[in-house]
């Protein structure tokens, strides 16, 4: 079988257009595995290419965003591979189109819910975060469609705000479930002196959310308060006793711990 | 000398589709991949005469159409999906196997998500979660995920059909993808490894997989007992180990409902 034209070979435009089949699979592309997604070999291949080369491609990325923001046209799987490679390419450009693409997705008809979801996932993905205003006019669009990548976004630039969506989320098992794993990850990025605080500030709305999704919100938020007591580690504070006498009490000087030591 | 199943289809074929078909295969150039490709489908033995007349007729159709040789062979093979040999469903494995991409696994679970989870929530999550019995609320989401696209490629333990297979590979990157001969461009890619019921998982069909499964990934390689009821891995070379080529098989697109936990996160 004869060998592909190297993209390196192919000028602006055609670079454009081997994006696009590419994007539809419809190209050779070093994939890890048969069923890898497109723009994830495409990514792999733009760094073998030749710098002017890689510039084609991400400049073709963006020409096709910029379609498919004025005209909203794709099947679900090729804007989806889009969307992913053009979040990885991190272009600013792309981003403020993408931007403008969310505010007006009450005019945009023809775009599915499911793109629509996409494209907010990759502005919440992507850099710089998007600032809480453009969060809230777009919770305000639909708010049971797009309350958790509003979440997510407001935590991505204002944790503090981000508190405040959660009594609006859809009351849902689900809902919370999804909400308490990205909490997690933002208290995994706070710095370690504000955790608490916004561990106590999560648990102070808690009373104003559905009752469906405080539950797992709930239990994350007291897996994060729970006291550092004996009761937390029972098996090791009865050892503890064994060894040192029943004088032995938590955070208290213990002569025979210094004698140890 | 008996005719190859590949020589068999091509004589099915009329003089015209047969001319097309054999100068796409035997012309090109050594070295390259697509050479492989084309030694492939010489070699193959997995496809009944009938399927493989099919796929070569398809594929001289496009190219008649003035598709270009891989566009043309990618559509004959996205007509002949899973078409090898059926596994019994009282051989089937009762645990299979397959390595993943982290970026690939995390993107499906954002996608079945339906904008609960990001790919890059996704990621983290994954990263934090790999080696625990207990991904707490993850677990909806790791389940409603796709174990693969389209088609998915696993592998099982021969000797212990019950045991997860990677549980007697090398755990480490290098190990997984020489065994699973996983090309050579994956020195930078972090592979996510799952396991999972068969049962749990709908008992999906189990199929010997064939160069139409394969398309051009070049890194497949045909198994040349015809009556051999599931394909090997070819190892990557060196493979200074020694590992042996590992069992594979293909299966519809299913969700990871019967996954095993832990999953695990190998780090190139």
């Amino acid at each position: 079988m004869n060998a592909p034209v190297s993209v390196d070979d192919l000028n602006h435009e055609e670079i454009r257009n081997w994006l696009e089949r590419a994007l539809r699979g419809q190209e050779p592309l070093p994939l890890l595995t048969r069923d890898e997604f497109p723009h994830l070999g495409i990514l792999r291949l733009e760094k073998t290419l030749k710098p002017a080369t890689r510039d084609s491609l991400r400049e073709g990325a963006l020409q096709l965003i910029r379609r498919f923001c004025a005209d909203g046209q794709g099947e679900t799987a090729y804007l989806e591979e889009l969307l992913a490679l053009v979040s990885a390419f991190r272009d600013p450009e792309a981003v403020q189109m993408l931007v403008r693409l969310a505010e007006h997705f009450p005019d945009a008809s023809q775009i599915s819910t499911e793109i629509r979801l996409a494209v907010l996932a990759a502005l919440v993905d992507m850099s710089p975060p998007q600032p809480a205003e453009f969060w809230v006019r777009i919770f305000r669009q639909d708010p049971e469609q797009y309350a958790g990548l509003v979440l997510s976004g407001m935590l991505a630039i204002n944790p503090a705000c981000a508190i405040e969506v959660l009594p609006k989320m859809p009351d849902t098992e689900r809902a919370g479930q999804a909400a308490a794993l990205k909490l997690d990850l933002a208290w995994d990025d706070l710095p370690p002196k504000q955790r608490h605080r916004f561990v106590q500030d999560i648990q102070a709305v808690l009373v104003r959310c559905g009752s469906r999704f405080v539950g797992p919100v709930r239990a994350w938020a007291n897996s994060k308060i729970a006291p550092r007591g004996p009761e937390a580690n029972p098996g090791l504070w009865a050892a503890l006793c064994k060894s040192l006498g029943p004088e032995v009490a938590p955070r208290t000087h213990t002569p025979k711990l210094c004698e140890a030591a | 000398m008996p005719l190859s199943a590949y020589q068999r289809a091509l004589a099915d074929l009329t003089d015209h589709a047969r001319q097309a078909v054999e100068e796409v295969f035997t012309a090109g150039l050594t070295g390259s991949t697509h050479c492989q490709i084309s030694r492939n489908i010489a070699d193959e033995t997995a496809l009944s005469t009938a399927d493989f007349t099919s796929l070569l007729e398809v594929f001289a159709a496009q190219l008649a159409r003035g598709d270009l040789p891989l566009s043309a062979w990618q559509t004959a093979c996205r007509a002949h999906k899973r078409k090898g040999r059926v596994i019994p469903a009282a051989d089937c494995p009762a645990t299979l196997g397959r390595a993943k991409g982290l970026d690939h696994h995390a993107a499906a679970i954002a996608r079945a998500s339906h904008g609960d989870l990001t790919k890059e929530q996704a990621k983290k999550l994954l990263l934090k979660y790999s080696g625990s019995i207990d991904p707490d609320g993850f677990e909806t989401f790791l389940r409603e995920a796709l174990l693969g696209d389209y088609l998915v490629w696993a592998t099982f333990n021969p000797v212990d059909a019950k045991a997860n297979p990677f549980d007697r590979l090398p755990r480490t990157h290098h190990g997984i993808c020489t065994a699973l001969g996983l090309g050579p461009y994956t020195s930078s890619n972090t592979l996510v490894i799952l396991a999972w019921n068969h049962a749990d998982s709908g008992s999906p069909p189990l199929h010997r997989p064939t160069v139409a499964d394969a398309e051009d990934y070049p890194y497949y390689r045909p198994r040349p007992e015809a009556d051999a009821p599931w394909g090997l891995t070819e190892p990557l070379s060196p493979n200074l180990d020694k590992l042996e080529p590992q069992p594979e098989v293909v299966m519809p697109e299913t969700t990871s409902r019967g996954l095993r936990l832990p999953f695990h996160v190998i780090q190139a």
